[in-house]
């Protein structure tokens, strides 16, 4: 059987975005760049083709999750599946001599092919900054303050932070797991939120009675910094330390912002994306099911691009902000006259001062009153003017 | 999700009561059956103290409730699990309605070199189990009576629930290999788990408690 296209089909995971939605996208992006520009972000645009070898490769979403074309000479290319690895291919090519700590914000599309079922988009918008140059505590304590403050400015209601450090999972599973395979496939238990798969191998597999306990139980801790040093007082790996000494330090900082109420830790919290190197985080609001923004360090993913140049960023999951934003809260007050031909002149003149006062006007021309009678205006933020000869309330103005 | 009281996807049916039993044992609010009894065709059923909220769905439906957020809490069996993939946590195993995923067929029948077909309810568990096998193999999904296939030769292997084993034998078909042992397990949305920590935690714990 053909499967034939019907006229009005796109491919699959892909959607138009109307006039209402594109208004509260773009109002959502105006207030995030004022943001990102208030901390020196500053705003590139990169290709939306790469080489699957040089981004595609550096971004490590899976292959089978890009989409996939040909050049003319035969060399593959993929959409954009994120930002983060162009923008590590900017910064190493040509921004390489602009003076370090680099900051770049972005607001674009990325792509990636969905194996789920329909209707889940392949498109999706993020907007995002990333801090190169820099592996300090006070650089990742300035990309969680910028990520509250940006949920804080979108209204979201209550928000928290999550955040982890992938250097406790990898040092704790080295000090009590000998076979690195048992290691990959503990961390992707995690990274799949299967809490019972991990402690169900963790009790299978560790021999050490320290070791097991200390792994169950930051399995399911969700709290702050000072029950973590309790919590790893089992371990002696020299990378516990640090990347311990590494949070409470970003911890400090949190405190000088006033944000600790908003930040808590859960060393589980592993991303599938496996370029993180360091602090890792994601921002959950009450008002939506998913995490709406997440983000970390990735010391070593410039190294793809011979830049041995630290780095860290997030992204805000832009498509899950149109979703439970308000639209309400978007709509401006918008003036709309009809005018005939006799009030011509007068109406596209008053249009004109209107717009000099900062107006929104909509001039359209109708003749007859009939077409007049047709006009039916049930938005309440819709102020109609008319300029049109005929019974008594010719003019509103 | 704000104002909305902590919401429980259960399946209805076995699960659902053994996971009650459990439930009850440990303290926590039941639903509220009132006078409609156990038949009750309501799907949304409160606790007396209104403080939880029960949604009666569909097994393969719970985690789809659950990564969506309409539901912060869900019981569902691990097969469902294996079989959906979903975004979901999985905070605790409560042990109930334990059973196993098998591969069964017909006695002294040897596999179609060819092309050969399974017959299942779980066809990207099957797919998998196979394909890591080293074995590729026609998946026909069915949504019931799965036993039949072998007997009406549809396929030669079935992938299936075994907890007794008696459906098979009443069937004439023998468990071959097992892929893994199933249990029920309580999962959890995403940003519940950070939202509603301590409701959550609290319910956890007592459950961690009478689980056996």
């Amino acid at each position: 059987m053909v499967n034939e296209i019907k006229v009005f089909e796109k491919p699959v995971g892909f959607r138009d975005l109307l006039p209402e939605t594109v208004l509260k996208k773009r109002l959502i992006e105006d207030k995030l760049q004022n943001l990102f520009s208030q901390w020196g972000y500053q705003e590139i645009l990169t290709p939306t083709l790469e080489y699957e070898e040089t981004v595609g490769k550096a971004s490590r979403i899976t292959g089978n999750r890009m989409f996939k074309l040909l050049d003319k000479q035969g060399q593959t290319l993929v959409l954009r599946p994120d930002m983060t690895a162009p923008i590590a291919r900017v910064v190493s090519s040509l921004m390489q001599n602009s003076p370090l700590p680099k900051r770049i914000s972005y607001h674009t599309n990325v792509f990636r092919a969905q194996e789920n079922e329909a209707g889940r988009v392949a498109e999706f918008f993020q907007s995002g900054v990333e801090l190169i140059g820099e592996g300090t505590p006070d650089a990742d304590a300035e990309i969680l303050a910028i990520a509250c403050q940006t949920l804080k400015k979108l209204e979201l209601g209550s928000f928290k932070l999550v955040v982890g450090h992938v250097g406790f999972i990898n040092a704790l599973l080295e000090e009590w797991i000998s076979e690195p395979d048992q290691r990959d496939e503990l961390k992707l238990l995690l990274a799949n939120k299967n809490i019972v798969g991990f402690q169900e191998m963790i009790n299978r597999t560790v021999k050490s009675t320290a070791g097991k306990e200390l792994l169950l139980a930051i399995s399911n801790y969700q709290g702050d910094a000072v029950k973590l040093k309790t919590l790893l007082e089992g371990s002696r790996a020299v990378a516990v330390q640090t990347a311990l000494n590494n949070l409470l330090d970003i911890w400090n900082l949190l405190k000088i912002y006033g944000l600790t109420n908003n930040v808590f830790f859960d060393l589980a919290l592993v991303p599938h994306l496996d370029y993180y190197t360091g602090m890792v985080f994601e921002g959950i609001a009450e008002n939506s099911s998913f995490p709406v923004c997440s983000g970390g360090r990735y010391d070593t993913l410039l190294d793809s691009f011979n830049n041995s140049n630290q780095a860290i960023g997030f992204a805000l999951k832009i498509n899950r902000l149109l979703d439970i934003l308000k639209q309400s809260e978007f709509l401006e007050k918008e003036l709309r006259i009809y005018y005939d031909l006799d009030h011509r002149e007068e109406a596209l003149r008053f249009a004109y001062r209107k717009r000099n006062e900062g107006f929104g006007v909509v001039q359209t021309y109708r003749v007859t009153e009939q077409e007049l009678n047709q006009l039916q205006e049930s938005n309440q933020n819709v102020e109609t003017v008319y300029f049109v000869s005929g019974e008594g309330d010719t003019f509103a103005k | 999700m704000r104002n909305r009281p902590l919401t429980v996807a259960m399946p209805k049916g076995r699960i659902m009561s053994e996971a009650l039993e459990l439930w009850k044992k440990a303290g926590l609010p039941l639903p509220n059956q009132g006078d409609d009894g156990e038949d009750s065709r309501k799907l949304i059923i409160m606790s007396k103290d209104h403080r939880v909220r029960f949604i009666l769905a569909k097994p393969l439906d719970v985690p789809t409730y659950v990564e969506y957020g309409v539901a912060d809490i869900g019981i569902v069996g691990k097969d469902v699990l294996l079989e959906g993939n979903r975004d979901v946590y999985e905070l605790l195993d409560l042990k109930i309605s334990p059973c196993r995923l098998s591969v069964a067929g017909l006695p002294g029948l040897g596999i179609n070199q060819l092309i050969p077909k399974v017959a299942t309810k779980y066809p990207k568990v099957a797919e998998r189990y196979f394909r890591e096998q080293g074995q590729q193999v026609e998946v026909i999904q069915l949504h019931g009576s799965v036993e039949l296939g072998p007997i009406i030769s549809l396929a030669d292997r079935i992938v299936d629930i075994v907890s007794t084993g008696n459906t098979l034998k009443e069937n004439g078909l023998h468990e071959l290999e097992k892929i893994c042992d199933i249990t029920t397990r309580l999962i959890v949305n995403q940003v519940s788990y950070r939202i509603k920590l301590e409701e959550i935690q609290n319910i956890l714990n007592r459950l961690s408690e009478v689980i056996s």
